[in-house]
């Protein structure tokens, strides 16, 4: 025998229970309370639609208990009231309901402000049901990618026939629903339509099923993503049949919330499939033909029938209950729960004894789905409803063939839903406790249309996202004159049902992080690696003063790997570059290279590298770590845009690259390298070929560092080999790598930018002392236009090269003064070891059309030098 | 404790002229125009509003609120913004729920670490409150932030700034409007500006609108989103690109959340409202659109992100997502100008931020069009700036939407 554990108690589970239909059967009537007035709520609609059944299960709050299957083993209990759901002292909120009811939140507690500080406590604790566990782990969940023709959205008759002539001719369909076929109907003509469809689409090749997953929303695209158990499924259609049906009305009548009324499918279907009476003596409100199965069902589970408040139409039912007809509801009586009905006629009204009310009313689509795929670019007509979601209150046959019309992709006929009846009394909008009387308030006070009167009563806000009030509202608003503007149903908006949180995240995998091929021999070599942008780099190996000693005075290995690396061609190849980059890229002779600063149309710099010229008029550039895939998409969007017949060659993460630096790298590489490296045949600023321990290489001669170095460019499958014959061959000469942290002094040194850390997004070149690097005198280039007008400015920022007072390596950010008024910024500093000073890169402003010469940071006195601090010659670097 | 008033603004009747036209009827718009009246007497004012009112993204907004911007222009109009936040409840006579909770900018990474160390010292020094906290600092001002360091975006810091919170959005423009609408300003509702008049010599003397001409001394474009698609309506070409920018909320569930969290690496902004839904925001969808919903994707790397650093957001379920347009400029600052046509002013850009910059945003923009000419704390956002490149770059502090 299996049980759930409900609120410290055992309760019998049965085959077929659900978690509501099982607290139904032990008793429980109230599942939970109103947000607002904490008004009892009990089981409704039992198809997921309203949020009358919501409770906590195995600790996840908001569960739909009447869709949620019972477990062995389950632990439920209900959400909502102080100190319980049965004994909630909150209820008294209801009884001020006259007090505060529209705009509740708004007009309440206005002043002194400290009353709200208080209410706003008051509030939070009183109306927030759901209590989320702590130490919840996000469960993993998946993600599928589904490509079919035809998607159909709901199993029922619609939907399978749908899904059948979809099929015809081996179309790929696939058939979703938030549960099974047929598992929210009540025994009848419908289930046994709903089986033999079922059995069929069983049979059809074409089709997949997809039960238990739910449309969240549709997308552009189309794109549906359905939440199933522990996953996601992103579906991309050619098509969408959307038969996800209709719901009854909620009239409106005093007590139309009291646990005991119920919609008629959902009375039906307790007693039907789970065969429970949802009380002793009923009274049923029959508009629709279809009242005539739910009063089978209720009469065969034990209910005893007092009344049927039939419209004219339906024919008498046989049950030998009292007929009443052209009656309405006007109230249902009770406190915690229906005791009566007062039932009013031509003849006045009367009040009839009983425990259930089932309101077998008309339906209104549940079309949620469709309206957000209505205004949808093209794939808007890819979307289409078949059977009561765009037919409510149509027959089986007429549901059967509409789905087959749909899933044909042939029109489908379309009938508007019945203009919904409002009463004078009751809640529109049970989950937001909206009544009637609220919604005339707030007309009065002037809030004229539906879109606004949501916002200020929140109806339709609630969690069961106005499926049970939208059309009411918006009938509201019309029935006071408002025009089709401002009476039209709110927006639709995803998600169409529930989904958690972290199943939304279930298709997202992080870039993960990028390490280059050594990644695992820095760390092999203590390397502390950390973020650097979505690389994970090294910043030191333990020490940085002496892996900056080593490459000022014997020679260092660093990780280049992460630049950008890009081989560009073809018969435009240099066409492309020469308009892209400010500098003069003709001139550049095969085995040359060139720093180049790459500009926006605004002319600002947005990256750097090294550009190499190639033979027969290729090229090879670098660009920043960071920048590498914003360079790629910016060479291909400007050769698209020209029509420039260039090919591009994104080869930053098929090669690696190595700096070797320092006063011996010479040495060390010719250990290595039959290939000439000295300095008549291979220059600072050329590129040659090299083979290094047998790892080809292209080595470029240029110096970030400041030092003689060679950027050794390789194989990345071959680093492992070039970096470990590199440490080897040179154990002598003292070689050791260096990492970030060193990086940053060493280039700071030599009083080189950082792009990002030391730029902004709009300097342009002579703000960062760049000017050299654009040939103002090619007739164009990419941000050539806006540069002229720049220079026609003053300059009204300047990076400089500032020399602090004591050690300054604290300094990074801290404002530069003049006169107690702040003028710059301080971007980056360090106590040069190589110096022994303080030095640093900061911004100025211009002061009095000039800049000033010394400031004070801090406590420290900072004054504006000229770079590069060290080797100021360059002697070092071009050795 | 039930509000005596009748009505809270009157939904005009255009007519047929006024001294001042203001075009969008969102938070922006309804400041402006009361502070034309307030400060500047200026009573002779409609409000033009395509929807109904302030349904644009003052509806649709998180409602996050802070001054910590990098430079001292931003601050200073920021900061002047929230200073009149602070008084905002006493001067309209209307509660906002303005909760001054606090709220934190999460750093994730070396470099976050240092712009936001960066922006306290600047904030400071321009009379911001800011903090920098450290992750243990961070766990016990919001205990269910995950400082684990073992996440894919460790925390490894964040500033806070505690004057720093959040307002009800709608009661805000509720707020104006009621008050606006007291002095004499004119709101009209679904009356959609769809061309404008000009006079013989070309002068700018009106608006079209699907509820008939009105004339006007002076327009004020206020119309975010779709401020371009009205300038270019002149001729005048603006730098701001329209992109769709998504929000949700969940259910709601029990206060779990008292403060503000952001973060601009992970793009997440979250707060938890007083009646208990988690109210979450989105990075902006890449694309340019004016249609208010966005993409999927966009949706789950932001619940990707949430639900990493806030685990216990994990179980909790999803109510309603939503979109809005929102206009960027190329500095992520916005543009209070006037403009080469003659009587036209503009107040745009604001981006994905401009919710936190209503009062402020509102006074300095009817003390433009009042005066004509900008005062202090607009002269920096004028149009020319990006003539000059002159540009306020607030990357560091907006990238993020809120
Ligand atoms: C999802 C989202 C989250 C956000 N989060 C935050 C946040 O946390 N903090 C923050 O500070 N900011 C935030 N923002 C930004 C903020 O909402 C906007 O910057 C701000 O609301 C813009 O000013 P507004 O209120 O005047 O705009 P809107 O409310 O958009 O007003 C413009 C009005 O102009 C009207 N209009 C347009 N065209 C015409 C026409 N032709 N004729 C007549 N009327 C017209 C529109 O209908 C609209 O009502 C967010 C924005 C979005 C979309
Ligand atoms: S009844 Fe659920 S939102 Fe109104």
């Amino acid at each position: 025998m299996a049980w759930i554990e409900f609120e410290g108690r055992r309760v019998r589970i049965e085959a077929g229970d659900t978690v509501a239909s099982a607290l139904f059967r032990h008793g429980v009537r109230t599942f939970t309370r109103s947000i607002k007035s904490h008004r009892r709520r009990g089981l409704t609609c039992l198809t997921g639609d309203c949020a009358n059944c919501l409770v906590r299960v195995d600790d996840e709050p908001g569960m739909r208990s009447c869709i949620t299957p019972a477990r062995d083993g389950m632990r439920v209990e209900r959400e909502g009231g102080v100190p319980s759901v049965e004994r909630d002292l909150l209820a008294a909120l209801d009884r001020l309901h006259p007090l505060l009811p529209v705009g509740f939140y708004s007009k309440t507690f206005i002043r002194p402000r400290l009353a709200w500080t208080v209410a706003e406590r008051l509030i939070r604790g009183a109306t927030g049901i759901g209590r989320l566990p702590t130490g919840v782990r996000p469960r993993i969940s998946q993600v599928r990618h589904l490509h079919v023709e035809v998607l159909v959205i709901g199993a029922g008759v619609a939907g399978l026939s749908a899904a059948l002539s979809a099929s015809e001719g081996g179309r790929s369909v696939l058939l979703c629903d938030e549960g099974e076929p047929g598992w929210l109907v009540a025994p009848g003509p419908t289930i046994e339509r709903i089986c033999s469809l079922a059995e069929a689409v069983q049979r059809a090749a074409s089709i997949t099923t997809l039960w238990h997953h739910a449309a969240v929303g549709i997308y552009e695209g189309p794109l549906v993503p359905l939440a199933g158990p522990e996953r996601l499924v992103h579906v991309h259609p050619e098509r969408v049949v959307v038969a996800t049906g209709a719901l009854e009305s909620l009239q409106t009548f005093r007590g139309n919330d009291l646990p005991g009324v119920w919609l008629g499918r959902g009375a039906a279907r307790l007693a039907g499939r789970h065969g429970l009476s949802p009380g002793r003596r009923a009274v049923i409100v029959a508009e629709t033909a279809e009242a005539l199965e739910h009063l089978g069902a209720l009469g065969s589970s034990g209910s005893k029938l007092v009344a049927v408040v039939a419209s004219d139409e339906i024919p008498a039912p046989t049950a030998g209950a009292r007929v009443i007809r052209g009656g309405a509801v006007m109230a249902a009586l009770g406190r915690r729960g229906v005791r009566a009905v007062v039932i009013r006629t031509e003849r006045g009204s009367e009040r009839i004894a009983c425990d259930t009310l089932v309101l077998s009313t008309r339906r209104f689509p549940r079309d949620a789905l469709l309206r957000m795929a209505a205004d949808l670019p093209p794939s808007g007509e890819a979307v289409v409803g078949a059977g009561e979601v765009v037919a409510p209150g149509c027959s089986l046959d007429e549901a059967e063939q509409s789905g087959a019309l749909a899933g044909r992709g042939e029109a489908v006929p379309i009938s508007e839903p019945p203009a919904p009846g409002l009463g004078a009394e009751g809640l529109v909008c049970p989950c937001e406790d909206v009544s009637v009387a609220d919604l005339e308030r707030a007309w009065e006070e002037g809030w004229r249309s539906s879109e606004i009167l949501k916002r200020y009563t929140t109806a339709t806000m609630g969690p069961c996202r106005g499926a049970l009030c939208g059309w009411a509202l918006a009938a509201f608003a019309r029935a006071r004159g408002a025009d089709a503007l401002a009476s039209a149903r709110t927006t639709a908006r995803p998600p169409a049902r529930p989904v958690r949180l972290e199943q939304l995240a279930a298709g997202v995998h992080e870039v993960v992080e990028k390490r280059t091929g050594l990644h695992h021999l820095h760390v092999s070599r203590g390397a502390r690696v950390d973020w650097s942008g979505r690389w994970k780099r090294p910043f030191t190996y333990g020490d940085w003063r002496d892996e900056h000693r080593a490459v000022r005075e014997r020679v260092s290995l660093m990780d280049v790997g992460t630049l950008g690396k890009f081989l560009i061609g073809g018969p435009d190849g240099r066409e492309l570059l020469e308009r892209v980059l400010p500098c003069r890229v003709e001139s550049l002779e095969p085995g040359r290279c060139r720093y180049v600063v790459v500009l926006d149309e605004g002319g600002y710099v947005m990256d750097d590298g090294i550009l190499c010229a190639l033979g027969d008029g290729r090229a090879y550039l670098t660009s920043t770590s960071g920048g590498a895939e914003r360079m790629e998409a910016w060479l291909r969007g400007w050769a698209d845009r020209w029509g420039l017949r260039a090919h591009i060659v994104d080869r930053t993460s098929a090669l690696g690259a190595i700096n070797v630096a320092g006063p011996r790298a010479r040495e060390l590489l010719s250990r290595l390298t039959d290939d000439p490296v000295d300095a008549s045949a291979f220059p600072y600023g050329a590129h040659r070929h090299l083979t290094v321990a047998g790892v080809p290489c292209r080595a470029i001669r240029v110096g970030f560092v400041g030092e003689l170095s060679f950027e050794l460019h390789h194989p990345r499958s071959r680093g492992f080999e070039l970096w470990t014959a590199l440490e080897q061959s040179g154990a002598d000469l003292g070689v050791r790598p260096h990492g970030l942290d060193a990086l940053d002094v060493l280039r700071l040194e030599k009083g080189h930018p950082y792009l990002g850390q030391d730029t902004l997004p709009d300097d342009h070149p002579d703000k960062l002392g760049l000017g050299w690097t654009v040939a103002m005198d090619k007739p164009w280039f990419v941000g050539r236009v806006a540069l002229q007008r720049m220079r026609e400015l003053p300059l009204e920022r300047r990076l400089v090269g500032l020399e602090l007072d004591g050690d300054a390596s604290s300094l990074r950010g801290m404002p530069l003064a003049l006169d107690g008024r702040v003028v710059g910024r301080v971007t980056s500093c360090a106590l040069s070891p190589a110096l022994g000073r303080s030095i640093g890169l900061g911004w100025l402003r211009a002061v009095d059309g000039g800049f000033p010469q010394v400031l004070r940071a801090g406590s420290a006195q900072a004054r504006v030098v000229p770079t590069p601090f060290y080797d100021p010659e360059g002697v070092r670097v071009r050795a | 404790m039930a509000d005596a008033r009748a009505r809270y603004w009157r939904s005009a009747e255009p007519r047929r002229s006024y001294d001042v036209v203001i075009v969008g009827g969102g938070g922006h718009g309804l400041s402006t125009a009361y502070y034309l009246a307030r400060n500047h007497g200026l009573t002779d004012v409609c409000v033009v509003e395509k929807g109904w009112l302030a349904g644009g993204n003052m509806a649709r907004n998180t409602t996050i609120i802070r001054s910590n911007y990098l430079w001292d222009e931003s601050a200073a109009i920021y900061e002047h913004s929230l200073k009149l936040w602070e008084g905002l409840e006493d001067e309209l006579g209307f509660d906002l729920q303005f909760s001054q909770r606090g709220v934190l900018n999460l750093a994730h990474h070396l470099g976050d670490v240092r712009s936001s160390l960066r922006r306290v010292n600047a904030n400071r020094l321009n009379g911001v409150d800011a903090e920098w906290l450290t992750p243990e600092e961070v766990r016990a001002f919001c205990p269910i932030v995950n400082v684990s360091p073992d996440l894919r975006y460790p925390v490894l810091g964040a500033t806070l700034q505690r004057r720093g919170g959040i307002a009800r959005h709608d009661k805000v423009a509720w707020g104006y409007a009621a008050r606006a609408s007291d002095l004499g300003v004119d709101i009209v509702e679904h009356a959609e500006v769809v061309g404008f008049l000009r006079g013989p010599d070309g002068r700018l003397e009106g608006v079209r609108t699907t509820r008939g001409d009105i004339r006007a001394g002076r327009v004020a474009l206020s119309a975010a989103g779709h401020t371009s698609v009205l300038a270019s309506m002149l001729g005048l070409r603006l730098p701001l690109q329209s992109h769709p920018l998504q929000a949700l909320v969940s259910v709601l569930l029990e206060p779990v959340l008292d403060c503000v969290v952001m973060s601009n690496a992970v793009h997440v902004y979250v707060s938890q409202a007083e009646k208990g839904e988690l109210v979450m925001g989105a990075g902006i969808d890449a694309y340019n659109s004016y249609a208010q919903r966005g993409s999927f994707h966009v949706i789950e790397r932001q619940m990707a992100a949430a639900v990493e650093l806030f685990p216990i957001f994990a179980h909790a379920k999803l109510l309603r997502t939503w979109g809005g347009i929102v206009d960027v400029c190329p500095d992520a600052s916005p543009i209070i100008s006037a403009t080469p046509i003659e009587n036209l002013f503009i107040n745009c850009g604001w981006g994905t931020g401009g919710f936190k910059a209503t009062p402020g945003a509102g006074w300095v923009f009817a003390d433009l069009v009042a005066n004509g000419r900008p005062g202090e704390l607009a002269r920096p956002f004028s149009l020319e700036r990006f003539t000059i490149g002159a540009l306020i770059d607030e990357h560091g502090a907006a990238a993020v939407a809120h």
